[in-house]
C-alpha cells in the first residue's frame, strides 16, 4: 500500500509539472495583452507602458518568467491577482468551497439517482421500465448545461416561485464563514440556524440538479451495463443456488462487483464536474472558481489564471488518489 | 434395493425449451428418471446435450426465456413446478445443493471465502456469530482445506482451481443437503486434483446419505462414481440403467460410441492406433434431423430409423431402457 502510494505521487508530481508549463505557456499565446488591459488602450504613454511592464515581471524572458512561477510556487507564493491585487492563494481559497459543495452536492445527487436507476434498468433488461430509464437518460446526457439550467430556472424560480434564481444565500441573512460551506455554516451560526439552512439549501438545489443531470445519466448508463455483465456471472448463479432471494443476489452479490467500474467512471466524473463548474456558476451566479476563472480570463490576470489551473489541477490529481484507494477497498484483487 | 426406498427426485416427461429467434428450442425432450436417496445417478452426454440445463431446471436457475413443463417434477413429494419464489429458495442450498463445473468463477471475487460460506450457514441455521464461524472453520477442514481458520479471510482469486471447488463443496454441504447435483465438478481441474475431488465427493455421500447426481462428459468418471447412468443425446435420454449393465451390456449405438472413444492402456499400447470418435455433431436444436435424432451420426441406421423417433424398451432387468430401433446384440464384458 505504501509503495502503491509513494509511485502514484511520483507520476502525480510528475503531472503537476507538465500541468505548470501548460497553464504557463497557454496563456502567454493567448493574444491579449494584460498590461495593455489594464492600462487602457487609449490612455498609456510608452514609458507607463514599460514601467507597468517591467513591475510584473513580463519583460523578461519567457524561461526565466516560469523559472520564478516554479520557484514562488514551490515557496507557497502562487502570486497576486493584478486586477484586485489580492493574493491568488486568497482568492482560491475564497472561492473554492462554494464550488466544491456544489460539486459535492451534485455528485451526490448523481448518485444516489443514478446507480438505482441503473440496476433497476438492468433487472428489467429490455422491458419497459429499462426502456424508460434509458431514453431519459440519453435525452438528460445530451442536454446542454446552459440550457439545462434556464429551464430549471423558468420551471420552478419564475413560474413556480419555489426556488431563488442566483446565488448561495438570501441577503437578509449574515452567516459567518467557517467551514466555507453554506450547509455547515448556517447550522453552525448561533441564530436563525434552520431558516438559514433551508435557504442555503434552496439555493443550492437547482445548481446542483444542473449540474448533476450529465453524470447522473452517465452513471445510470455505466452501472446498468457493468450489472447487466455481472449478472450473467456465474458466481450469481452459485448466489441463487444458495437459497439468497433475488433481492439479496442482486444487491450483495451483483452490487459490489458491478460497482467497480462505476468508482472509477465518479473519480472522472469528479474531475469534469469541476471543469464544468464554469457554465453552471454562470448561470447561477455562483460564487465559486468557475465564475473567478472566466473573469480572469478575460482580464488576462496571469497569476489568477495559471494559479487557479494548478490549483484546480491538484485537487483533481488530488481525488484522482482518492478514487485510486477507493478502488482497492472495493477490488479485492488489486490488494494482491 | 434401490427401489424399496422411497424415491427423492422423481422427474416424468420434462419438456425444457427455449423462445428464440429461430422459434421454440427444444433443449430437453420427455425425459424421465428418479433419484434415490443416497445414491448416484451418472448423467452423461456430449456438450448441448442438455444435461446441465436439465440440473439447472430442479435449482429453478434457468433463465426466464425457458419454458419447463414435466407431467411430474417432485422432490420429496414437493411439486417443483408449482412453488413459489419464497418455497423454492428454501429448498435450494439446504435440500438441494449443487457445485459447478468452473470452481473460479463460481465463486463471488469480491468477497471473501469465509463470507460466501458463513452466508449459507447463516441464512439456513443461523445462530450466533461465534457458532456460525466454528461451523464454516470444521466445514472447510471436513473438505481438506489445510489452517481453514485463516483461508477464511482468503479472498477466491487467492486460490487454486482444486481449493475453490473444495470451498464450493463446502458451501453445498454446508446444509447436509439431501441431494447434491454436481454439475461437471472436475472438468476444469487436472486429472490429480480430479481424482482426489471424486473421492471427497464419495465420503461425504457416505457421511450424509445424501443422494448425488453427477453430469459429465466423462464417461470413465460416472462408471467409477455411479450406481446407475442415465445416457443423455440431443436433449433425450438413450440409455438408462445399473451402471454395470449399461457398460457391460450396452445397447444404444451412442454409448458404444462414447465407450470406444475412451483411451484404454490396451489401445494405445497396441498399434499407436487413432482414438476412436463418434464422426458428426450433435443436431442443431433449431433443425432437428427426422426419426430418431442420433441416425445421421449411427453406423446402423436403417430406413426405420430415419422415419420413427424409438419408444424407449426394457431390457432384460427392470431398469435397463433404450431408445433404439436397433438395439445392439448382448456382449461379452469387456
Amino acid at each position: 500500500m505504501i509503495k502503491f502510494l509513494l509511485e502514484k505521487l511520483g507520476v502525480l508530481s510528475l503531472t503537476f509539472l507538465g500541468v505548470s508549463i501548460l497553464s504557463f505557456s497557454l496563456i502567454r499565446f493567448v493574444p491579449g495583452d494584460p498590461v495593455l488591459l489594464l492600462l487602457g488602450e487609449r490612455g498609456a504613454s510608452p514609458e507607463l507602458y514599460a514601467k507597468m511592464k517591467k513591475d510584473m515581471g513580463l519583460d523578461k524572458p519567457l524561461v526565466s518568467q516560469y523559472g520564478q512561477f516554479v520557484g514562488n510556487v514551490l515557496q507557497g507564493d502562487f502570486g497576486t491577482s493584478v486586477v484586485s491585487k489580492q493574493p491568488v492563494t486568497e482568492e482560491f481559497l475564497d472561492r473554492f468551497p462554494a464550488t466544491l459543495e456544489l460539486g459535492i452536492t451534485a455528485l451526490t445527487f448523481a448518485i444516489i439517482f443514478g446507480i438505482p436507476f441503473g440496476i433497476f434498468a438492468a433487472i428489467y433488461r429490455n422491458k419497459f421500465p429499462d426502456y424508460t430509464i434509458m431514453g431519459v437518460a440519453l435525452i438528460g446526457y445530451s442536454m446542454p448545461i446552459f440550457w439545462w439550467g434556464l429551464v430549471l430556472i423558468l420551471i420552478f424560480s419564475v413560474t413556480l416561485g419555489l426556488t431563488p434564481v442566483a446565488g448561495r444565500l438570501s441577503v437578509m441573512f449574515d452567516i459567518e464563514h467557517v467551514t466555507g460551506f453554506m450547509l455547515i455554516d448556517t447550522l453552525l451560526s448561533p441564530e436563525d440556524k434552520w431558516p438559514a439552512f433551508l435557504d442555503a439549501l434552496k439555493h443550492l438545489i437547482l445548481p446542483a440538479i444542473a449540474m448533476g443531470t450529465i453524470p447522473l445519466a452517465v452513471i445510470a448508463r455505466m452501472t446498468r451495463s457493468s450489472m447487466l455483465e455481472v449478472i450473467s456471472e456465474d458466481y450469481m448463479r452459485t448466489a441463487k443456488a444458495k437459497g439468497l432471494s433475488r433481492f439479496k443476489v442482486v444487491a450483495i452479490h451483483g452490487l459490489r462487483n458491478a460497482l467497480i467500474p462505476v468508482v472509477t467512471i465518479i473519480g472522472l466524473m469528479f474531475g469534469s464536474i469541476i471543469t464544468g463548474a464554469i457554465l453552471t456558476e454562470t448561470i447561477f451566479s455562483w460564487p465559486g472558481i468557475g465564475k473567478w476563472m472566466v473573469a480572469s480570463v478575460t482580464a488576462r490576470d496571469y497569476p489568477v489564471i495559471q494559479g487557479g489551473i494548478l490549483f484546480i489541477a491538484g485537487m483533481i490529481i488530488i481525488i484522482n488518489l482518492l478514487i485510486d484507494v477507493m478502488y482497492i477497498v472495493v477490488n479485492p484483487k488489486m490488494r494482491g | 434395493m434401490i427401489l424399496e426406498k422411497e424415491v427423492l427426485l422423481k422427474v416424468e416427461n420434462l419438456n425444457i425449451s427455449f423462445e428464440s429467434m429461430r422459434g421454440d428450442l427444444h433443449a430437453v425432450r420427455d425425459l424421465s428418471f428418479e433419484v434415490y436417496p443416497g445414491e448416484t445417478l451418472g448423467i452423461v452426454g456430449e456438450s448441448g446435450c442438455g444435461k446441465s440445463i436439465t440440473s439447472l431446471a430442479i435449482m429453478d436457475l434457468l433463465p426466464a426465456t425457458a419454458k419447463v413443463d414435466a407431467s411430474h417434477f417432485y422432490f420429496k413429494n414437493q411439486n417443483l413446478l408449482t412453488m413459489n419464489e419464497k418455497e423454492k429458495a428454501k429448498i435450494r442450498g439446504s435440500e438441494i445443493a449443487m457445485i459447478f463445473q468452473d470452481p473460479m468463477t463460481s465463486l463471488n471475487p469480491s468477497f471473501t471465502v469465509g463470507y460466501q460460506l458463513m452466508e449459507t450457514i447463516k441464512l439456513h441455521f443461523g445462530g450466533s456469530k461465534i457458532q456460525i464461524k466454528e461451523k464454516a472453520i470444521h466445514l472447510l477442514t471436513q473438505v481438506g482445506i489445510p489452517s481453514a481458520e485463516t483461508r477464511l479471510k482468503s479472498y477466491p482469486h487467492q486460490l487454486s482451481g482444486g481449493m475453490s471447488q473444495r470451498v464450493m463443496i463446502a458451501i453445498a454441504i454446508a446444509c447436509k443437503p439431501k441431494l447434491l447435483i454436481a454439475d461437471e465438478p472436475t472438468t476444469a481441474l487436472d486429472v490429480t486434483i480430479q481424482a482426489q475431488i471424486l473421492s471427497l465427493l464419495n465420503d461425504l455421500q457416505k457421511e450424509y446419505n445424501m443422494a448425488i447426481i453427477l453430469i459429465t462428459h466423462d464417461i470413465a468418471v460416472v462408471a467409477q462414481m455411479a450406481e446407475r447412468i442415465l445416457v443423455m443425446y440431443s436433449g433425450e435420454c438413450v440409455e438408462a440403467g445399473l451402471i454395470k449393465e449399461v457398460i457391460n451390456n450396452r445397447k444404444h449405438p451412442y454409448t458404444e460410441g462414447l465407450l470406444a472413444s475412451l483411451p484404454s492402456s490396451q489401445n494405445s499400447r497396441q498399434h499407436r492406433a487413432k482414438l476412436p470418435s463418434i464422426p458428426g455433431l450433435v443436431p442443431d436444436l433449431a433443425n432437428r434431423p427426422s426419426g430418431c435424432q442420433f441416425n445421421p451420426r449411427c453406423k446402423y441406421t436403417a430406413n426405420i430409423c430415419k422415419e420413427n423417433n424409438p419408444d424407449h424398451i426394457s431390457f432384460d432387468s427392470n431398469n435397463h431402457i433404450v431408445k433404439c430401433h436397433t438395439p445392439l446384440a448382448n456382449q461379452e464384458a469387456t
